[in-house]
Parts: C-alpha cells; sequence; structure tokens
C-alpha cells in the first residue's frame, strides 16, 4: 500500500513536471515559428504577411487562385498610377478574404479594393471552414480572426492557446520559404505559365439547377467587406473573372448579384466575355496563364479607370450609373 | 463523440479522475452514463435501438442460464440472435437488398413495389450487435453465467472505450472487470496513456495525412496515371490500418488507465507472410469472432477438403458483408476466401518450388512473403475502398493497363506523408523484431522518456489532420 501511494505521488510529479514541461516548450517553439512565420520571402503566406503586416499599396486584390493569377498587379499600377498588391490566394473564399482584409485594414486603408469571386462564393462548401485554420498565426492580431476561426467549431479558439498548434502543417513550408526562397510572386501576383490543352477541356456550359444552399456565414462576410469598405470610404470592384469552359449559374451567384446591387458596389462578370475564350489564353479550365492574365489585367483596368473616382476615395455610384456601367 | 475531437480531451480526463474518485459501488453508473452520453453525441435517439437490444438479451441470458430444456433453451436462443440480426438487418441490410431486388425486378420487366427506409445507419451497430450476441452464445454454451445486474449488462455492451469500434469483446474477458476495484495505477495509467498517444498519432498523423492523398486520387481516377493509382492504393493500405489501429490503441489505452484490459486487436499485420497469417494480425477480435461462432459450428477444419473450402470461403464472404452493404466489401471477403483456399491448396507446391530455388525460410524468402501478402492485400483494399464496383474495375484497370504521369499534389504534404510512413515504419519494425535497444517511450531512463513524450505530443500537434473526421469503421 505504502509502495503503491509512493509509485502515485512520483506519478503525479512527473506528470506535474511534464506538463510545465510542455507549456515552456510550447512557448519557445510558438516563439521560434512566430519569428520564421512572419520572416518567410516568399510563397503563400508572404503575400498574407504582406497585407497584415507591410500593406502600403492603393489598390489590393483579393480572393482565390483565379484573384492571386489573373491579376497583375504591375499592369494595373501603370494603368491606374495606383501601387497594387495582389493579396489572393490559392483555394481560399470570401471568409479568408474579410478577415485578411480586416487584418489589412488595422495599419492602412488602401483606396481601391478589388474581389474577385467565383459563382459559387456564397454557397455552402463543406470545407471553407475547416480551411480557416490558416488564419491562426494572425490569431493575436484582430478579433475578426478569432470570430472566423469560431465558425470552425465552438472548440476550436481552445485548441489555438497552444502555440505550436497554430502553425499546424506549416512546419516544412515555414522554413522552406524562409531558407530556401523561391522567388517571390511579383506584388502578390503568381502568373501560371504552362498552356492548356484545349483538347482535353469541354466549352460545354453545364448550368446547373439552383440547388445550392446558401452559406449565412459567407453572406456575413460579404457584407462585412462591404460595410467596411462604405465606412472607410474605399472604392470596391467584385469581378468574376473569365473561365474558359462556362461557370454554373447557381443562387450564389444571384444573391452576390442582389447584394452588389442594394449596396451600389460595381459588379462585373467576365465568364461569358467572348474576348477570352481563346484556349491560348488559359492555363486550365478556370485559370489564365500569364497571357491570359496580362489581356485581363489590361481589359479590368480600363474597365477599372473609367469608373474610379479621381480620388479614389470614392462615393458610391448610383444604381443609374452602375447599370450604365455594365452595359 | 470521436476520439481525434477536442470534445474527447475534455471527456476522458473528466471521467477518468471522476471514475477514481468515485467508490467502486457507484463506478459501473458512471461509466454508463458516460458511455450513453458517448454515443449520443451521434445521433441521441438511436441509444434507444441499444437499448431494445440489451433489454432483450439481458432477459435471454437470465433465462438461457435458468432454462434446462435443450430446445427451449435453443428456441431462447435463436430469439436473441434474431432480435439482434434483425435490428442489424433493418438499419444496415435493408436497403442494400431492397436495391438488389429492384435490379432483378427491372431486369425481368417488374417495378420494386417495396419503398426505401430513409434511415442512417446507427453509429458502431454492428461492433455492439457482435458483442452482444457473443455473450447470449457464451451463456447459452455455458461458458459464461448469465449477468443479473442489468447495469453492468448494459455497461458490458456500451463500455465508451470499445463501443463503436471495437475491440469486440467476449463476456469471459470484459464483464467481471466491471465489478472488480480497480484502484489508481500508476504504471496502468502511464501505459494507458502511452498507447494513447501511439494511437493519436496512428490516426492524426499518419492516417489522416495520408488520405487526402488518397481521397484526391481515387475521386478522380480516370485523371492519373498507373503509378500514382498504385501509390494512392499503397496509401490506402496503410491509412485504413493506422485508422483503425489507431482507434483500437486509443480505446485498450483509454480503459487501462481506468485498470481495464481490452483484448489486443492488431498485431502489426503488414508484417504477415501468407494470407492466413495477416487474419491472425488484422482485427483480432472479429476473426476469433467468427471463428468460434461461424466456422467452427460449421464444422472447422475436420471436415472434407471441399467442404473446408466451402467453409472459409462462406465466413469471409460474410465477414465482408459484415463491413457494408455493398457488392465492394462482398467482394472484398470474397477475395480473401479465395486467396486463403488458394494458400492452402497450394501449399505443398510453393514449399517444393522454394526448396528448388534454394530460397528456403531465410530473410529473403520471408521479405518476398510479406511482399507478396501485401501485393494481395492492397488490391482487396481497393474493393474496400472504391464506392461502386466500377470504381473498383477502373482503379485496377488504371493500375494493370500503364498510363503514365504522376501526381504529387501539394509538395509539403507528399513529404509529410512519407515521412509519417518512414516514421510508423520504425516503430512497427521495433515492435516486431523487439529492438530493445531502441526504446524511447519505454526507455528506462525518465529523462529520455519523457523527451519521447513530449516529441510525440508536438509532432501530432505540428503534423497531425485535425480536421480529418471520422473513423473509417465507424461506419460498420
Amino acid at each position: 500500500m505504502k509502495r503503491l501511494k509512493e509509485n502515485s505521488n512520483k506519478f503525479f510529479i512527473r506528470l506535474l513536471l511534464m506538463i510545465v514541461a510542455f507549456v515552456a516548450v510550447d512557448q519557445i517553439a510558438g516563439a521560434c515559428l512566430y519569428y520564421f512565420f512572419t520572416h518567410q520571402a516568399s510563397g503563400e503566406y508572404a503575400v498574407a504577411n504582406h497585407v497584415v503586416y507591410n500593406l502600403s499599396e492603393d489598390v489590393l486584390v483579393l480572393g482565390s487562385s483565379r484573384a492571386s493569377h489573373h491579376y497583375n498587379s504591375s499592369l494595373i499600377k501603370d494603368s491606374l498610377k495606383l501601387s497594387c498588391f495582389n493579396g489572393g490566394r490559392d483555394g481560399e473564399g470570401l471568409l479568408y478574404s474579410t478577415a485578411i482584409f480586416e487584418l489589412a485594414l488595422q495599419r492602412h486603408i488602401p483606396k481601391v479594393v478589388v474581389l474577385d469571386v467565383t459563382s459559387d462564393v456564397l454557397s455552402e462548401k463543406e470545407d471553407e471552414k475547416n480551411r480557416l485554420s490558416i488564419l491562426l498565426p494572425y490569431l493575436k492580431q484582430s478579433d475578426v480572426v478569432g470570430n472566423m476561426i469560431e465558425k470552425k467549431g465552438k472548440l476550436e479558439l481552445l485548441k489555438s492557446h497552444l502555440q505550436t498548434y497554430r502553425y499546424n502543417g506549416q512546419v516544412v513550408s515555414i522554413f522552406q520559404h524562409y531558407f530556401l526562397s523561391s522567388g517571390n510572386a511579383v506584388m502578390g501576383f503568381d502568373p501560371l505559365t504552362n498552356k492548356m490543352d484545349a483538347s482535353k477541356v469541354s466549352t460545354h456550359t453545364a448550368l446547373k439547377p439552383y440547388s445550392d444552399a446558401i452559406s449565412a456565414d459567407n453572406v456575413a462576410a460579404f457584407n462585412l467587406l462591404i460595410n467596411e469598405c462604405k465606412q472607410k470610404k474605399i472604392q470596391l470592384f467584385v469581378f468574376v473573372s473569365p473561365r474558359y469552359n462556362d461557370d454554373t449559374q447557381q443562387n450564389s451567384y444571384l444573391k452576390m448579384k442582389s447584394i452588389c446591387n442594394s449596396n451600389k458596389v460595381i459588379f462585373h462578370d467576365f465568364t461569358n466575355d467572348t474576348y477570352f475564350k481563346n484556349p491560348e489564353y488559359y492555363s486550365d479550365r478556370a485559370h489564365l496563364n500569364s497571357r491570359g492574365a496580362d489581356l485581363y489585367t489590361d481589359t479590368v483596368a480600363a474597365f477599372m479607370k473609367k469608373r474610379l473616382n479621381p480620388e479614389a476615395n470614392v462615393q458610391y455610384l448610383s444604381k443609374n450609373e452602375i447599370h450604365g456601367s455594365l452595359n | 463523440m470521436i476520439f481525434n475531437s477536442f470534445t474527447f480531451l475534455l471527456f476522458f480526463p473528466v471521467v477518468t479522475v471522476l471514475y477514481f474518485l468515485l467508490p467502486h459501488k457507484f463506478r459501473w453508473m458512471l461509466l454508463l452514463a458516460a458511455s450513453c452520453y458517448f454515443y449520443m453525441f451521434f445521433k441521441a435517439i438511436y441509444i434507444l435501438i441499444l437499448f431494445f437490444t440489451i433489454i432483450i438479451d439481458y432477459i435471454a441470458g437470465i433465462y438461457l442460464e435458468k432454462v434446462t430444456d435443450p430446445k427451449k433453451k435453443k428456441l431462447l436462443l435463436i430469439l436473441s440472435l434474431t432480435a439482434n440480426i434483425g435490428v442489424l438487418a433493418v438499419f444496415k441490410y435493408f436497403n442494400f437488398f431492397n436495391a438488389n431486388l429492384s435490379g432483378i425486378l427491372y431486369w425481368m420487366g417488374y417495378t420494386n413495389p417495396i419503398p426505401f427506409l430513409q434511415i442512417l445507419l446507427p453509429i458502431g451497430l454492428s461492433f455492439h450487435t457482435f458483442q452482444a450476441m457473443s455473450y447470449t452464445i457464451e451463456v447459452y454454451r455455458g461458458h459464461q453465467k448469465a449477468e443479473h445486474h442489468f447495469g453492468i449488462y448494459a455497461l458490458y455492451v456500451m463500455f465508451y472505450p470499445q463501443l463503436v469500434a471495437g475491440p469486440i469483446e467476449r463476456p469471459q474477458n470484459l464483464l467481471h472487470q466491471f465489478k472488480e476495484y480497480h484502484q489508481f495505477n500508476a504504471l496502468d495509467v502511464s501505459e494507458g496513456l502511452k498507447r494513447m498517444l501511439i494511437g493519436f498519432f496512428k490516426k492524426v498523423v499518419v492516417a489522416d495525412r495520408l488520405s487526402i492523398y488518397v481521397k484526391t486520387v481515387f475521386a478522380n481516377y480516370p485523371e492519373h496515371g498507373s503509378a500514382t493509382i498504385v501509390l494512392a492504393s499503397l496509401f490506402f493500405a496503410v491509412q485504413i490500418y493506422c485508422d483503425f489501429s489507431g482507434y483500437s490503441d486509443i480505446a485498450i489505452g483509454s480503459a487501462r488507465v481506468m485498470g481495464f484490459k481490452l483484448m489486443e486487436n492488431f498485431k502489426r499485420p503488414y508484417f504477415a507472410k501468407s494470407i492466413s497469417e495477416f487474419w491472425s494480425r488484422w482485427h483480432i477480435s472479429l476473426s476469433t469472432w467468427f471463428k468460434d461462432y461461424v466456422y467452427i459450428p460449421l464444422g472447422g477444419n475436420r471436415v472434407s477438403k471441399s467442404r473446408l473450402y466451402f467453409n472459409l470461403f462462406a465466413v469471409f464472404m460474410i465477414s465482408g458483408l459484415w463491413h457494408g452493404a455493398n457488392w465492394t466489401f462482398i467482394i472484398w471477403g470474397a477475395l480473401h476466401g479465395f486467396y486463403l483456399i488458394c494458400g492452402m491448396a497450394t501449399q505443398k507446391w510453393r514449399a517444393a518450388a522454394a526448396n528448388k530455388l534454394g530460397l528456403g525460410q531465410g530473410g529473403f524468402a520471408n521479405f518476398l512473403n510479406i511482399a507478396f501478402t501485401i501485393f494481395l492485400v492492397t488490391i482487396s483494399w481497393i474493393f474496400f475502398r472504391a464506392v461502386s464496383l466500377e470504381q473498383a474495375w477502373g482503379l485496377l484497370k488504371g493500375i494493370f493497363v500503364y498510363k503514365s504521369g504522376f501526381f504529387i499534389g501539394e509538395p509539403t504534404y507528399f513529404l509529410y506523408d512519407f515521412m509519417a510512413i518512414a516514421a510508423l515504419f520504425f516503430y512497427e519494425l521495433k515492435q516486431e523484431y523487439n529492438l530493445r535497444s531502441l526504446r524511447f517511450l519505454h526507455n528506462e531512463n525518465w529523462g529520455v522518456r519523457m523527451a519521447s513524450y513530449l516529441g510525440l505530443i508536438f509532432i501530432i500537434l505540428l503534423f497531425g489532420v485535425f480536421d480529418g473526421g471520422q473513423f473509417i469503421y465507424f461506419q460498420f
């Protein structure tokens, strides 16, 4: 009995020591990882870090891979005479764009925001919330990040108290981009160089029924982004950039158009623009290659130039002006 | 509730601490309440289905012990088994058989008038049913006394660590443990926690990490080259092993912390040198269940060769059907039956051939046998993983009809996959060959042990996939 008690005491002392060691290692490793994370020279996080910590440009492009591969920042700069940074990120949706925008606003207010969307941007997507873990390293920067991460699950914020957990799945990538910089994208723009094999892709338009469920979280994020732009007098453009085979028209698309209309936000859909139906311009059916991206950026910059407030601290256009701009 | 959820990481210590704080007479109540809570996390109403069979089996057990007339005894057993299999038939197999009936009737030019059931399969129902059936069969055989304490019996079939995915325990091993007083034992707690840690590593670092690649390739297999499909199939073989044995490790470990000893379910199956050895190492609690309650009653080995082959094939077909109501699972089972029969039929010939080639029983022969067993098992896993026969054939065609191209996906994730497999291989190799000099979690030096625990925890935190979701075997 006495021995059992001694063993138990020994066990609890060692358990306590282990917990203390765990907390200490977690804090130290977390701090080290934060340093390497914020000093990455290339990669997707280097782009996001620029938006969060160093943004000073006039125009900020937000969106998914289609944003990061389609908007050539230097061409926008040349055309609009406004500096531009492309903060698009592969695979990310509106929740990410809104969070990263909120983070950027803490340091700098851009004059113009270009939000590239897909027609299903407001649809409920299974993994969109799961992907929000990539915002964990920015948790202490803004409450908005915490609110977004909470959408993943009630206990997610509790987990994020573990410093190392915030860098889950990123360690190799962080060190790779810190030690072996692979040549960063130009002002966030990440052109695709390959050319699509048109024989393998059809231009067929598959119109799906209007059956997609609208995500209340995505709608809220969209409204938050629009309201921030209104309050801070940032001119917002919402574009659907070209794709080789037509995107499906869904409930989300209609909802998005309606939100843009009711908030007098300039919205334009380039999906059916015949000028971009050339396979030479594409890397795959959903992404323009660098040639296509340059042509598209020229087009979109001209479109914006016509509608840009010279002060770039723009009054929102009237409904008639918007409709006029789309004709 | 799933083991790889944060909720479980809160639930487990609370239940464990309360377990040791409570006097012995109240502990069963705590464990039963905790088990109900654990199960109700999935779909609360389905607990009624479990209680339906629990009540029937509890009463059947008591009467099976009381009744002396063999005919009445048999009738009671049949009633109990029918109730259990009936529940399984309704929830798991009804729509499958109805769909097949519809197909046959359609082929004959008729329409099936029987409607499909709009129900979801209660999680872990097959495990629960088999454990319940083993109780009534053992009481019927006189190997186990009937349990008169309803709460203890309910706990036996609902004990949360093994409730939804086994190991499928026999009453002789588990029931009496609920009546024994388990004092806090530092060794049990420490061994249990280590086992859980290994289970978490297998699940979130290996299985869920590999599943990303597997899911991507299998979902879009016509566009992938042969090498990609081969790699995805091999990854799936590792994924399902780590998913299921990881679950078993957490189950065994979490029970051990409270002083309960559950049976081992896996013994490094990919080191097996034949299919029959594979089945003595894979899902041991199910293999022995089928052996004791189906194979031996059919005559076991003491029958003619043709009958023996029939028995083996039948057992594996049923095993396939137990896994899932889909032809893919039946073919998976049938393939294993076929492998075993071929193995038996060619045993002498293979031994003679090996002798002639001078392979004997050495290391190289073992290596070849292990590699060939992995090859056969991996082929069968394709049927297990495929959602339809069409997909399974497509994947096999993708492997055997050469197509160029190799898919890597996200390069860092691809690297993680190989890092995870290398770590697993090292661990399993160490276990298989008992390499005592390479001990980490069981090192005699406490400092090395602590560093190993911390290292493993941080590997899980940094490299684990925490959105991987449920265990594959939960669906059964």
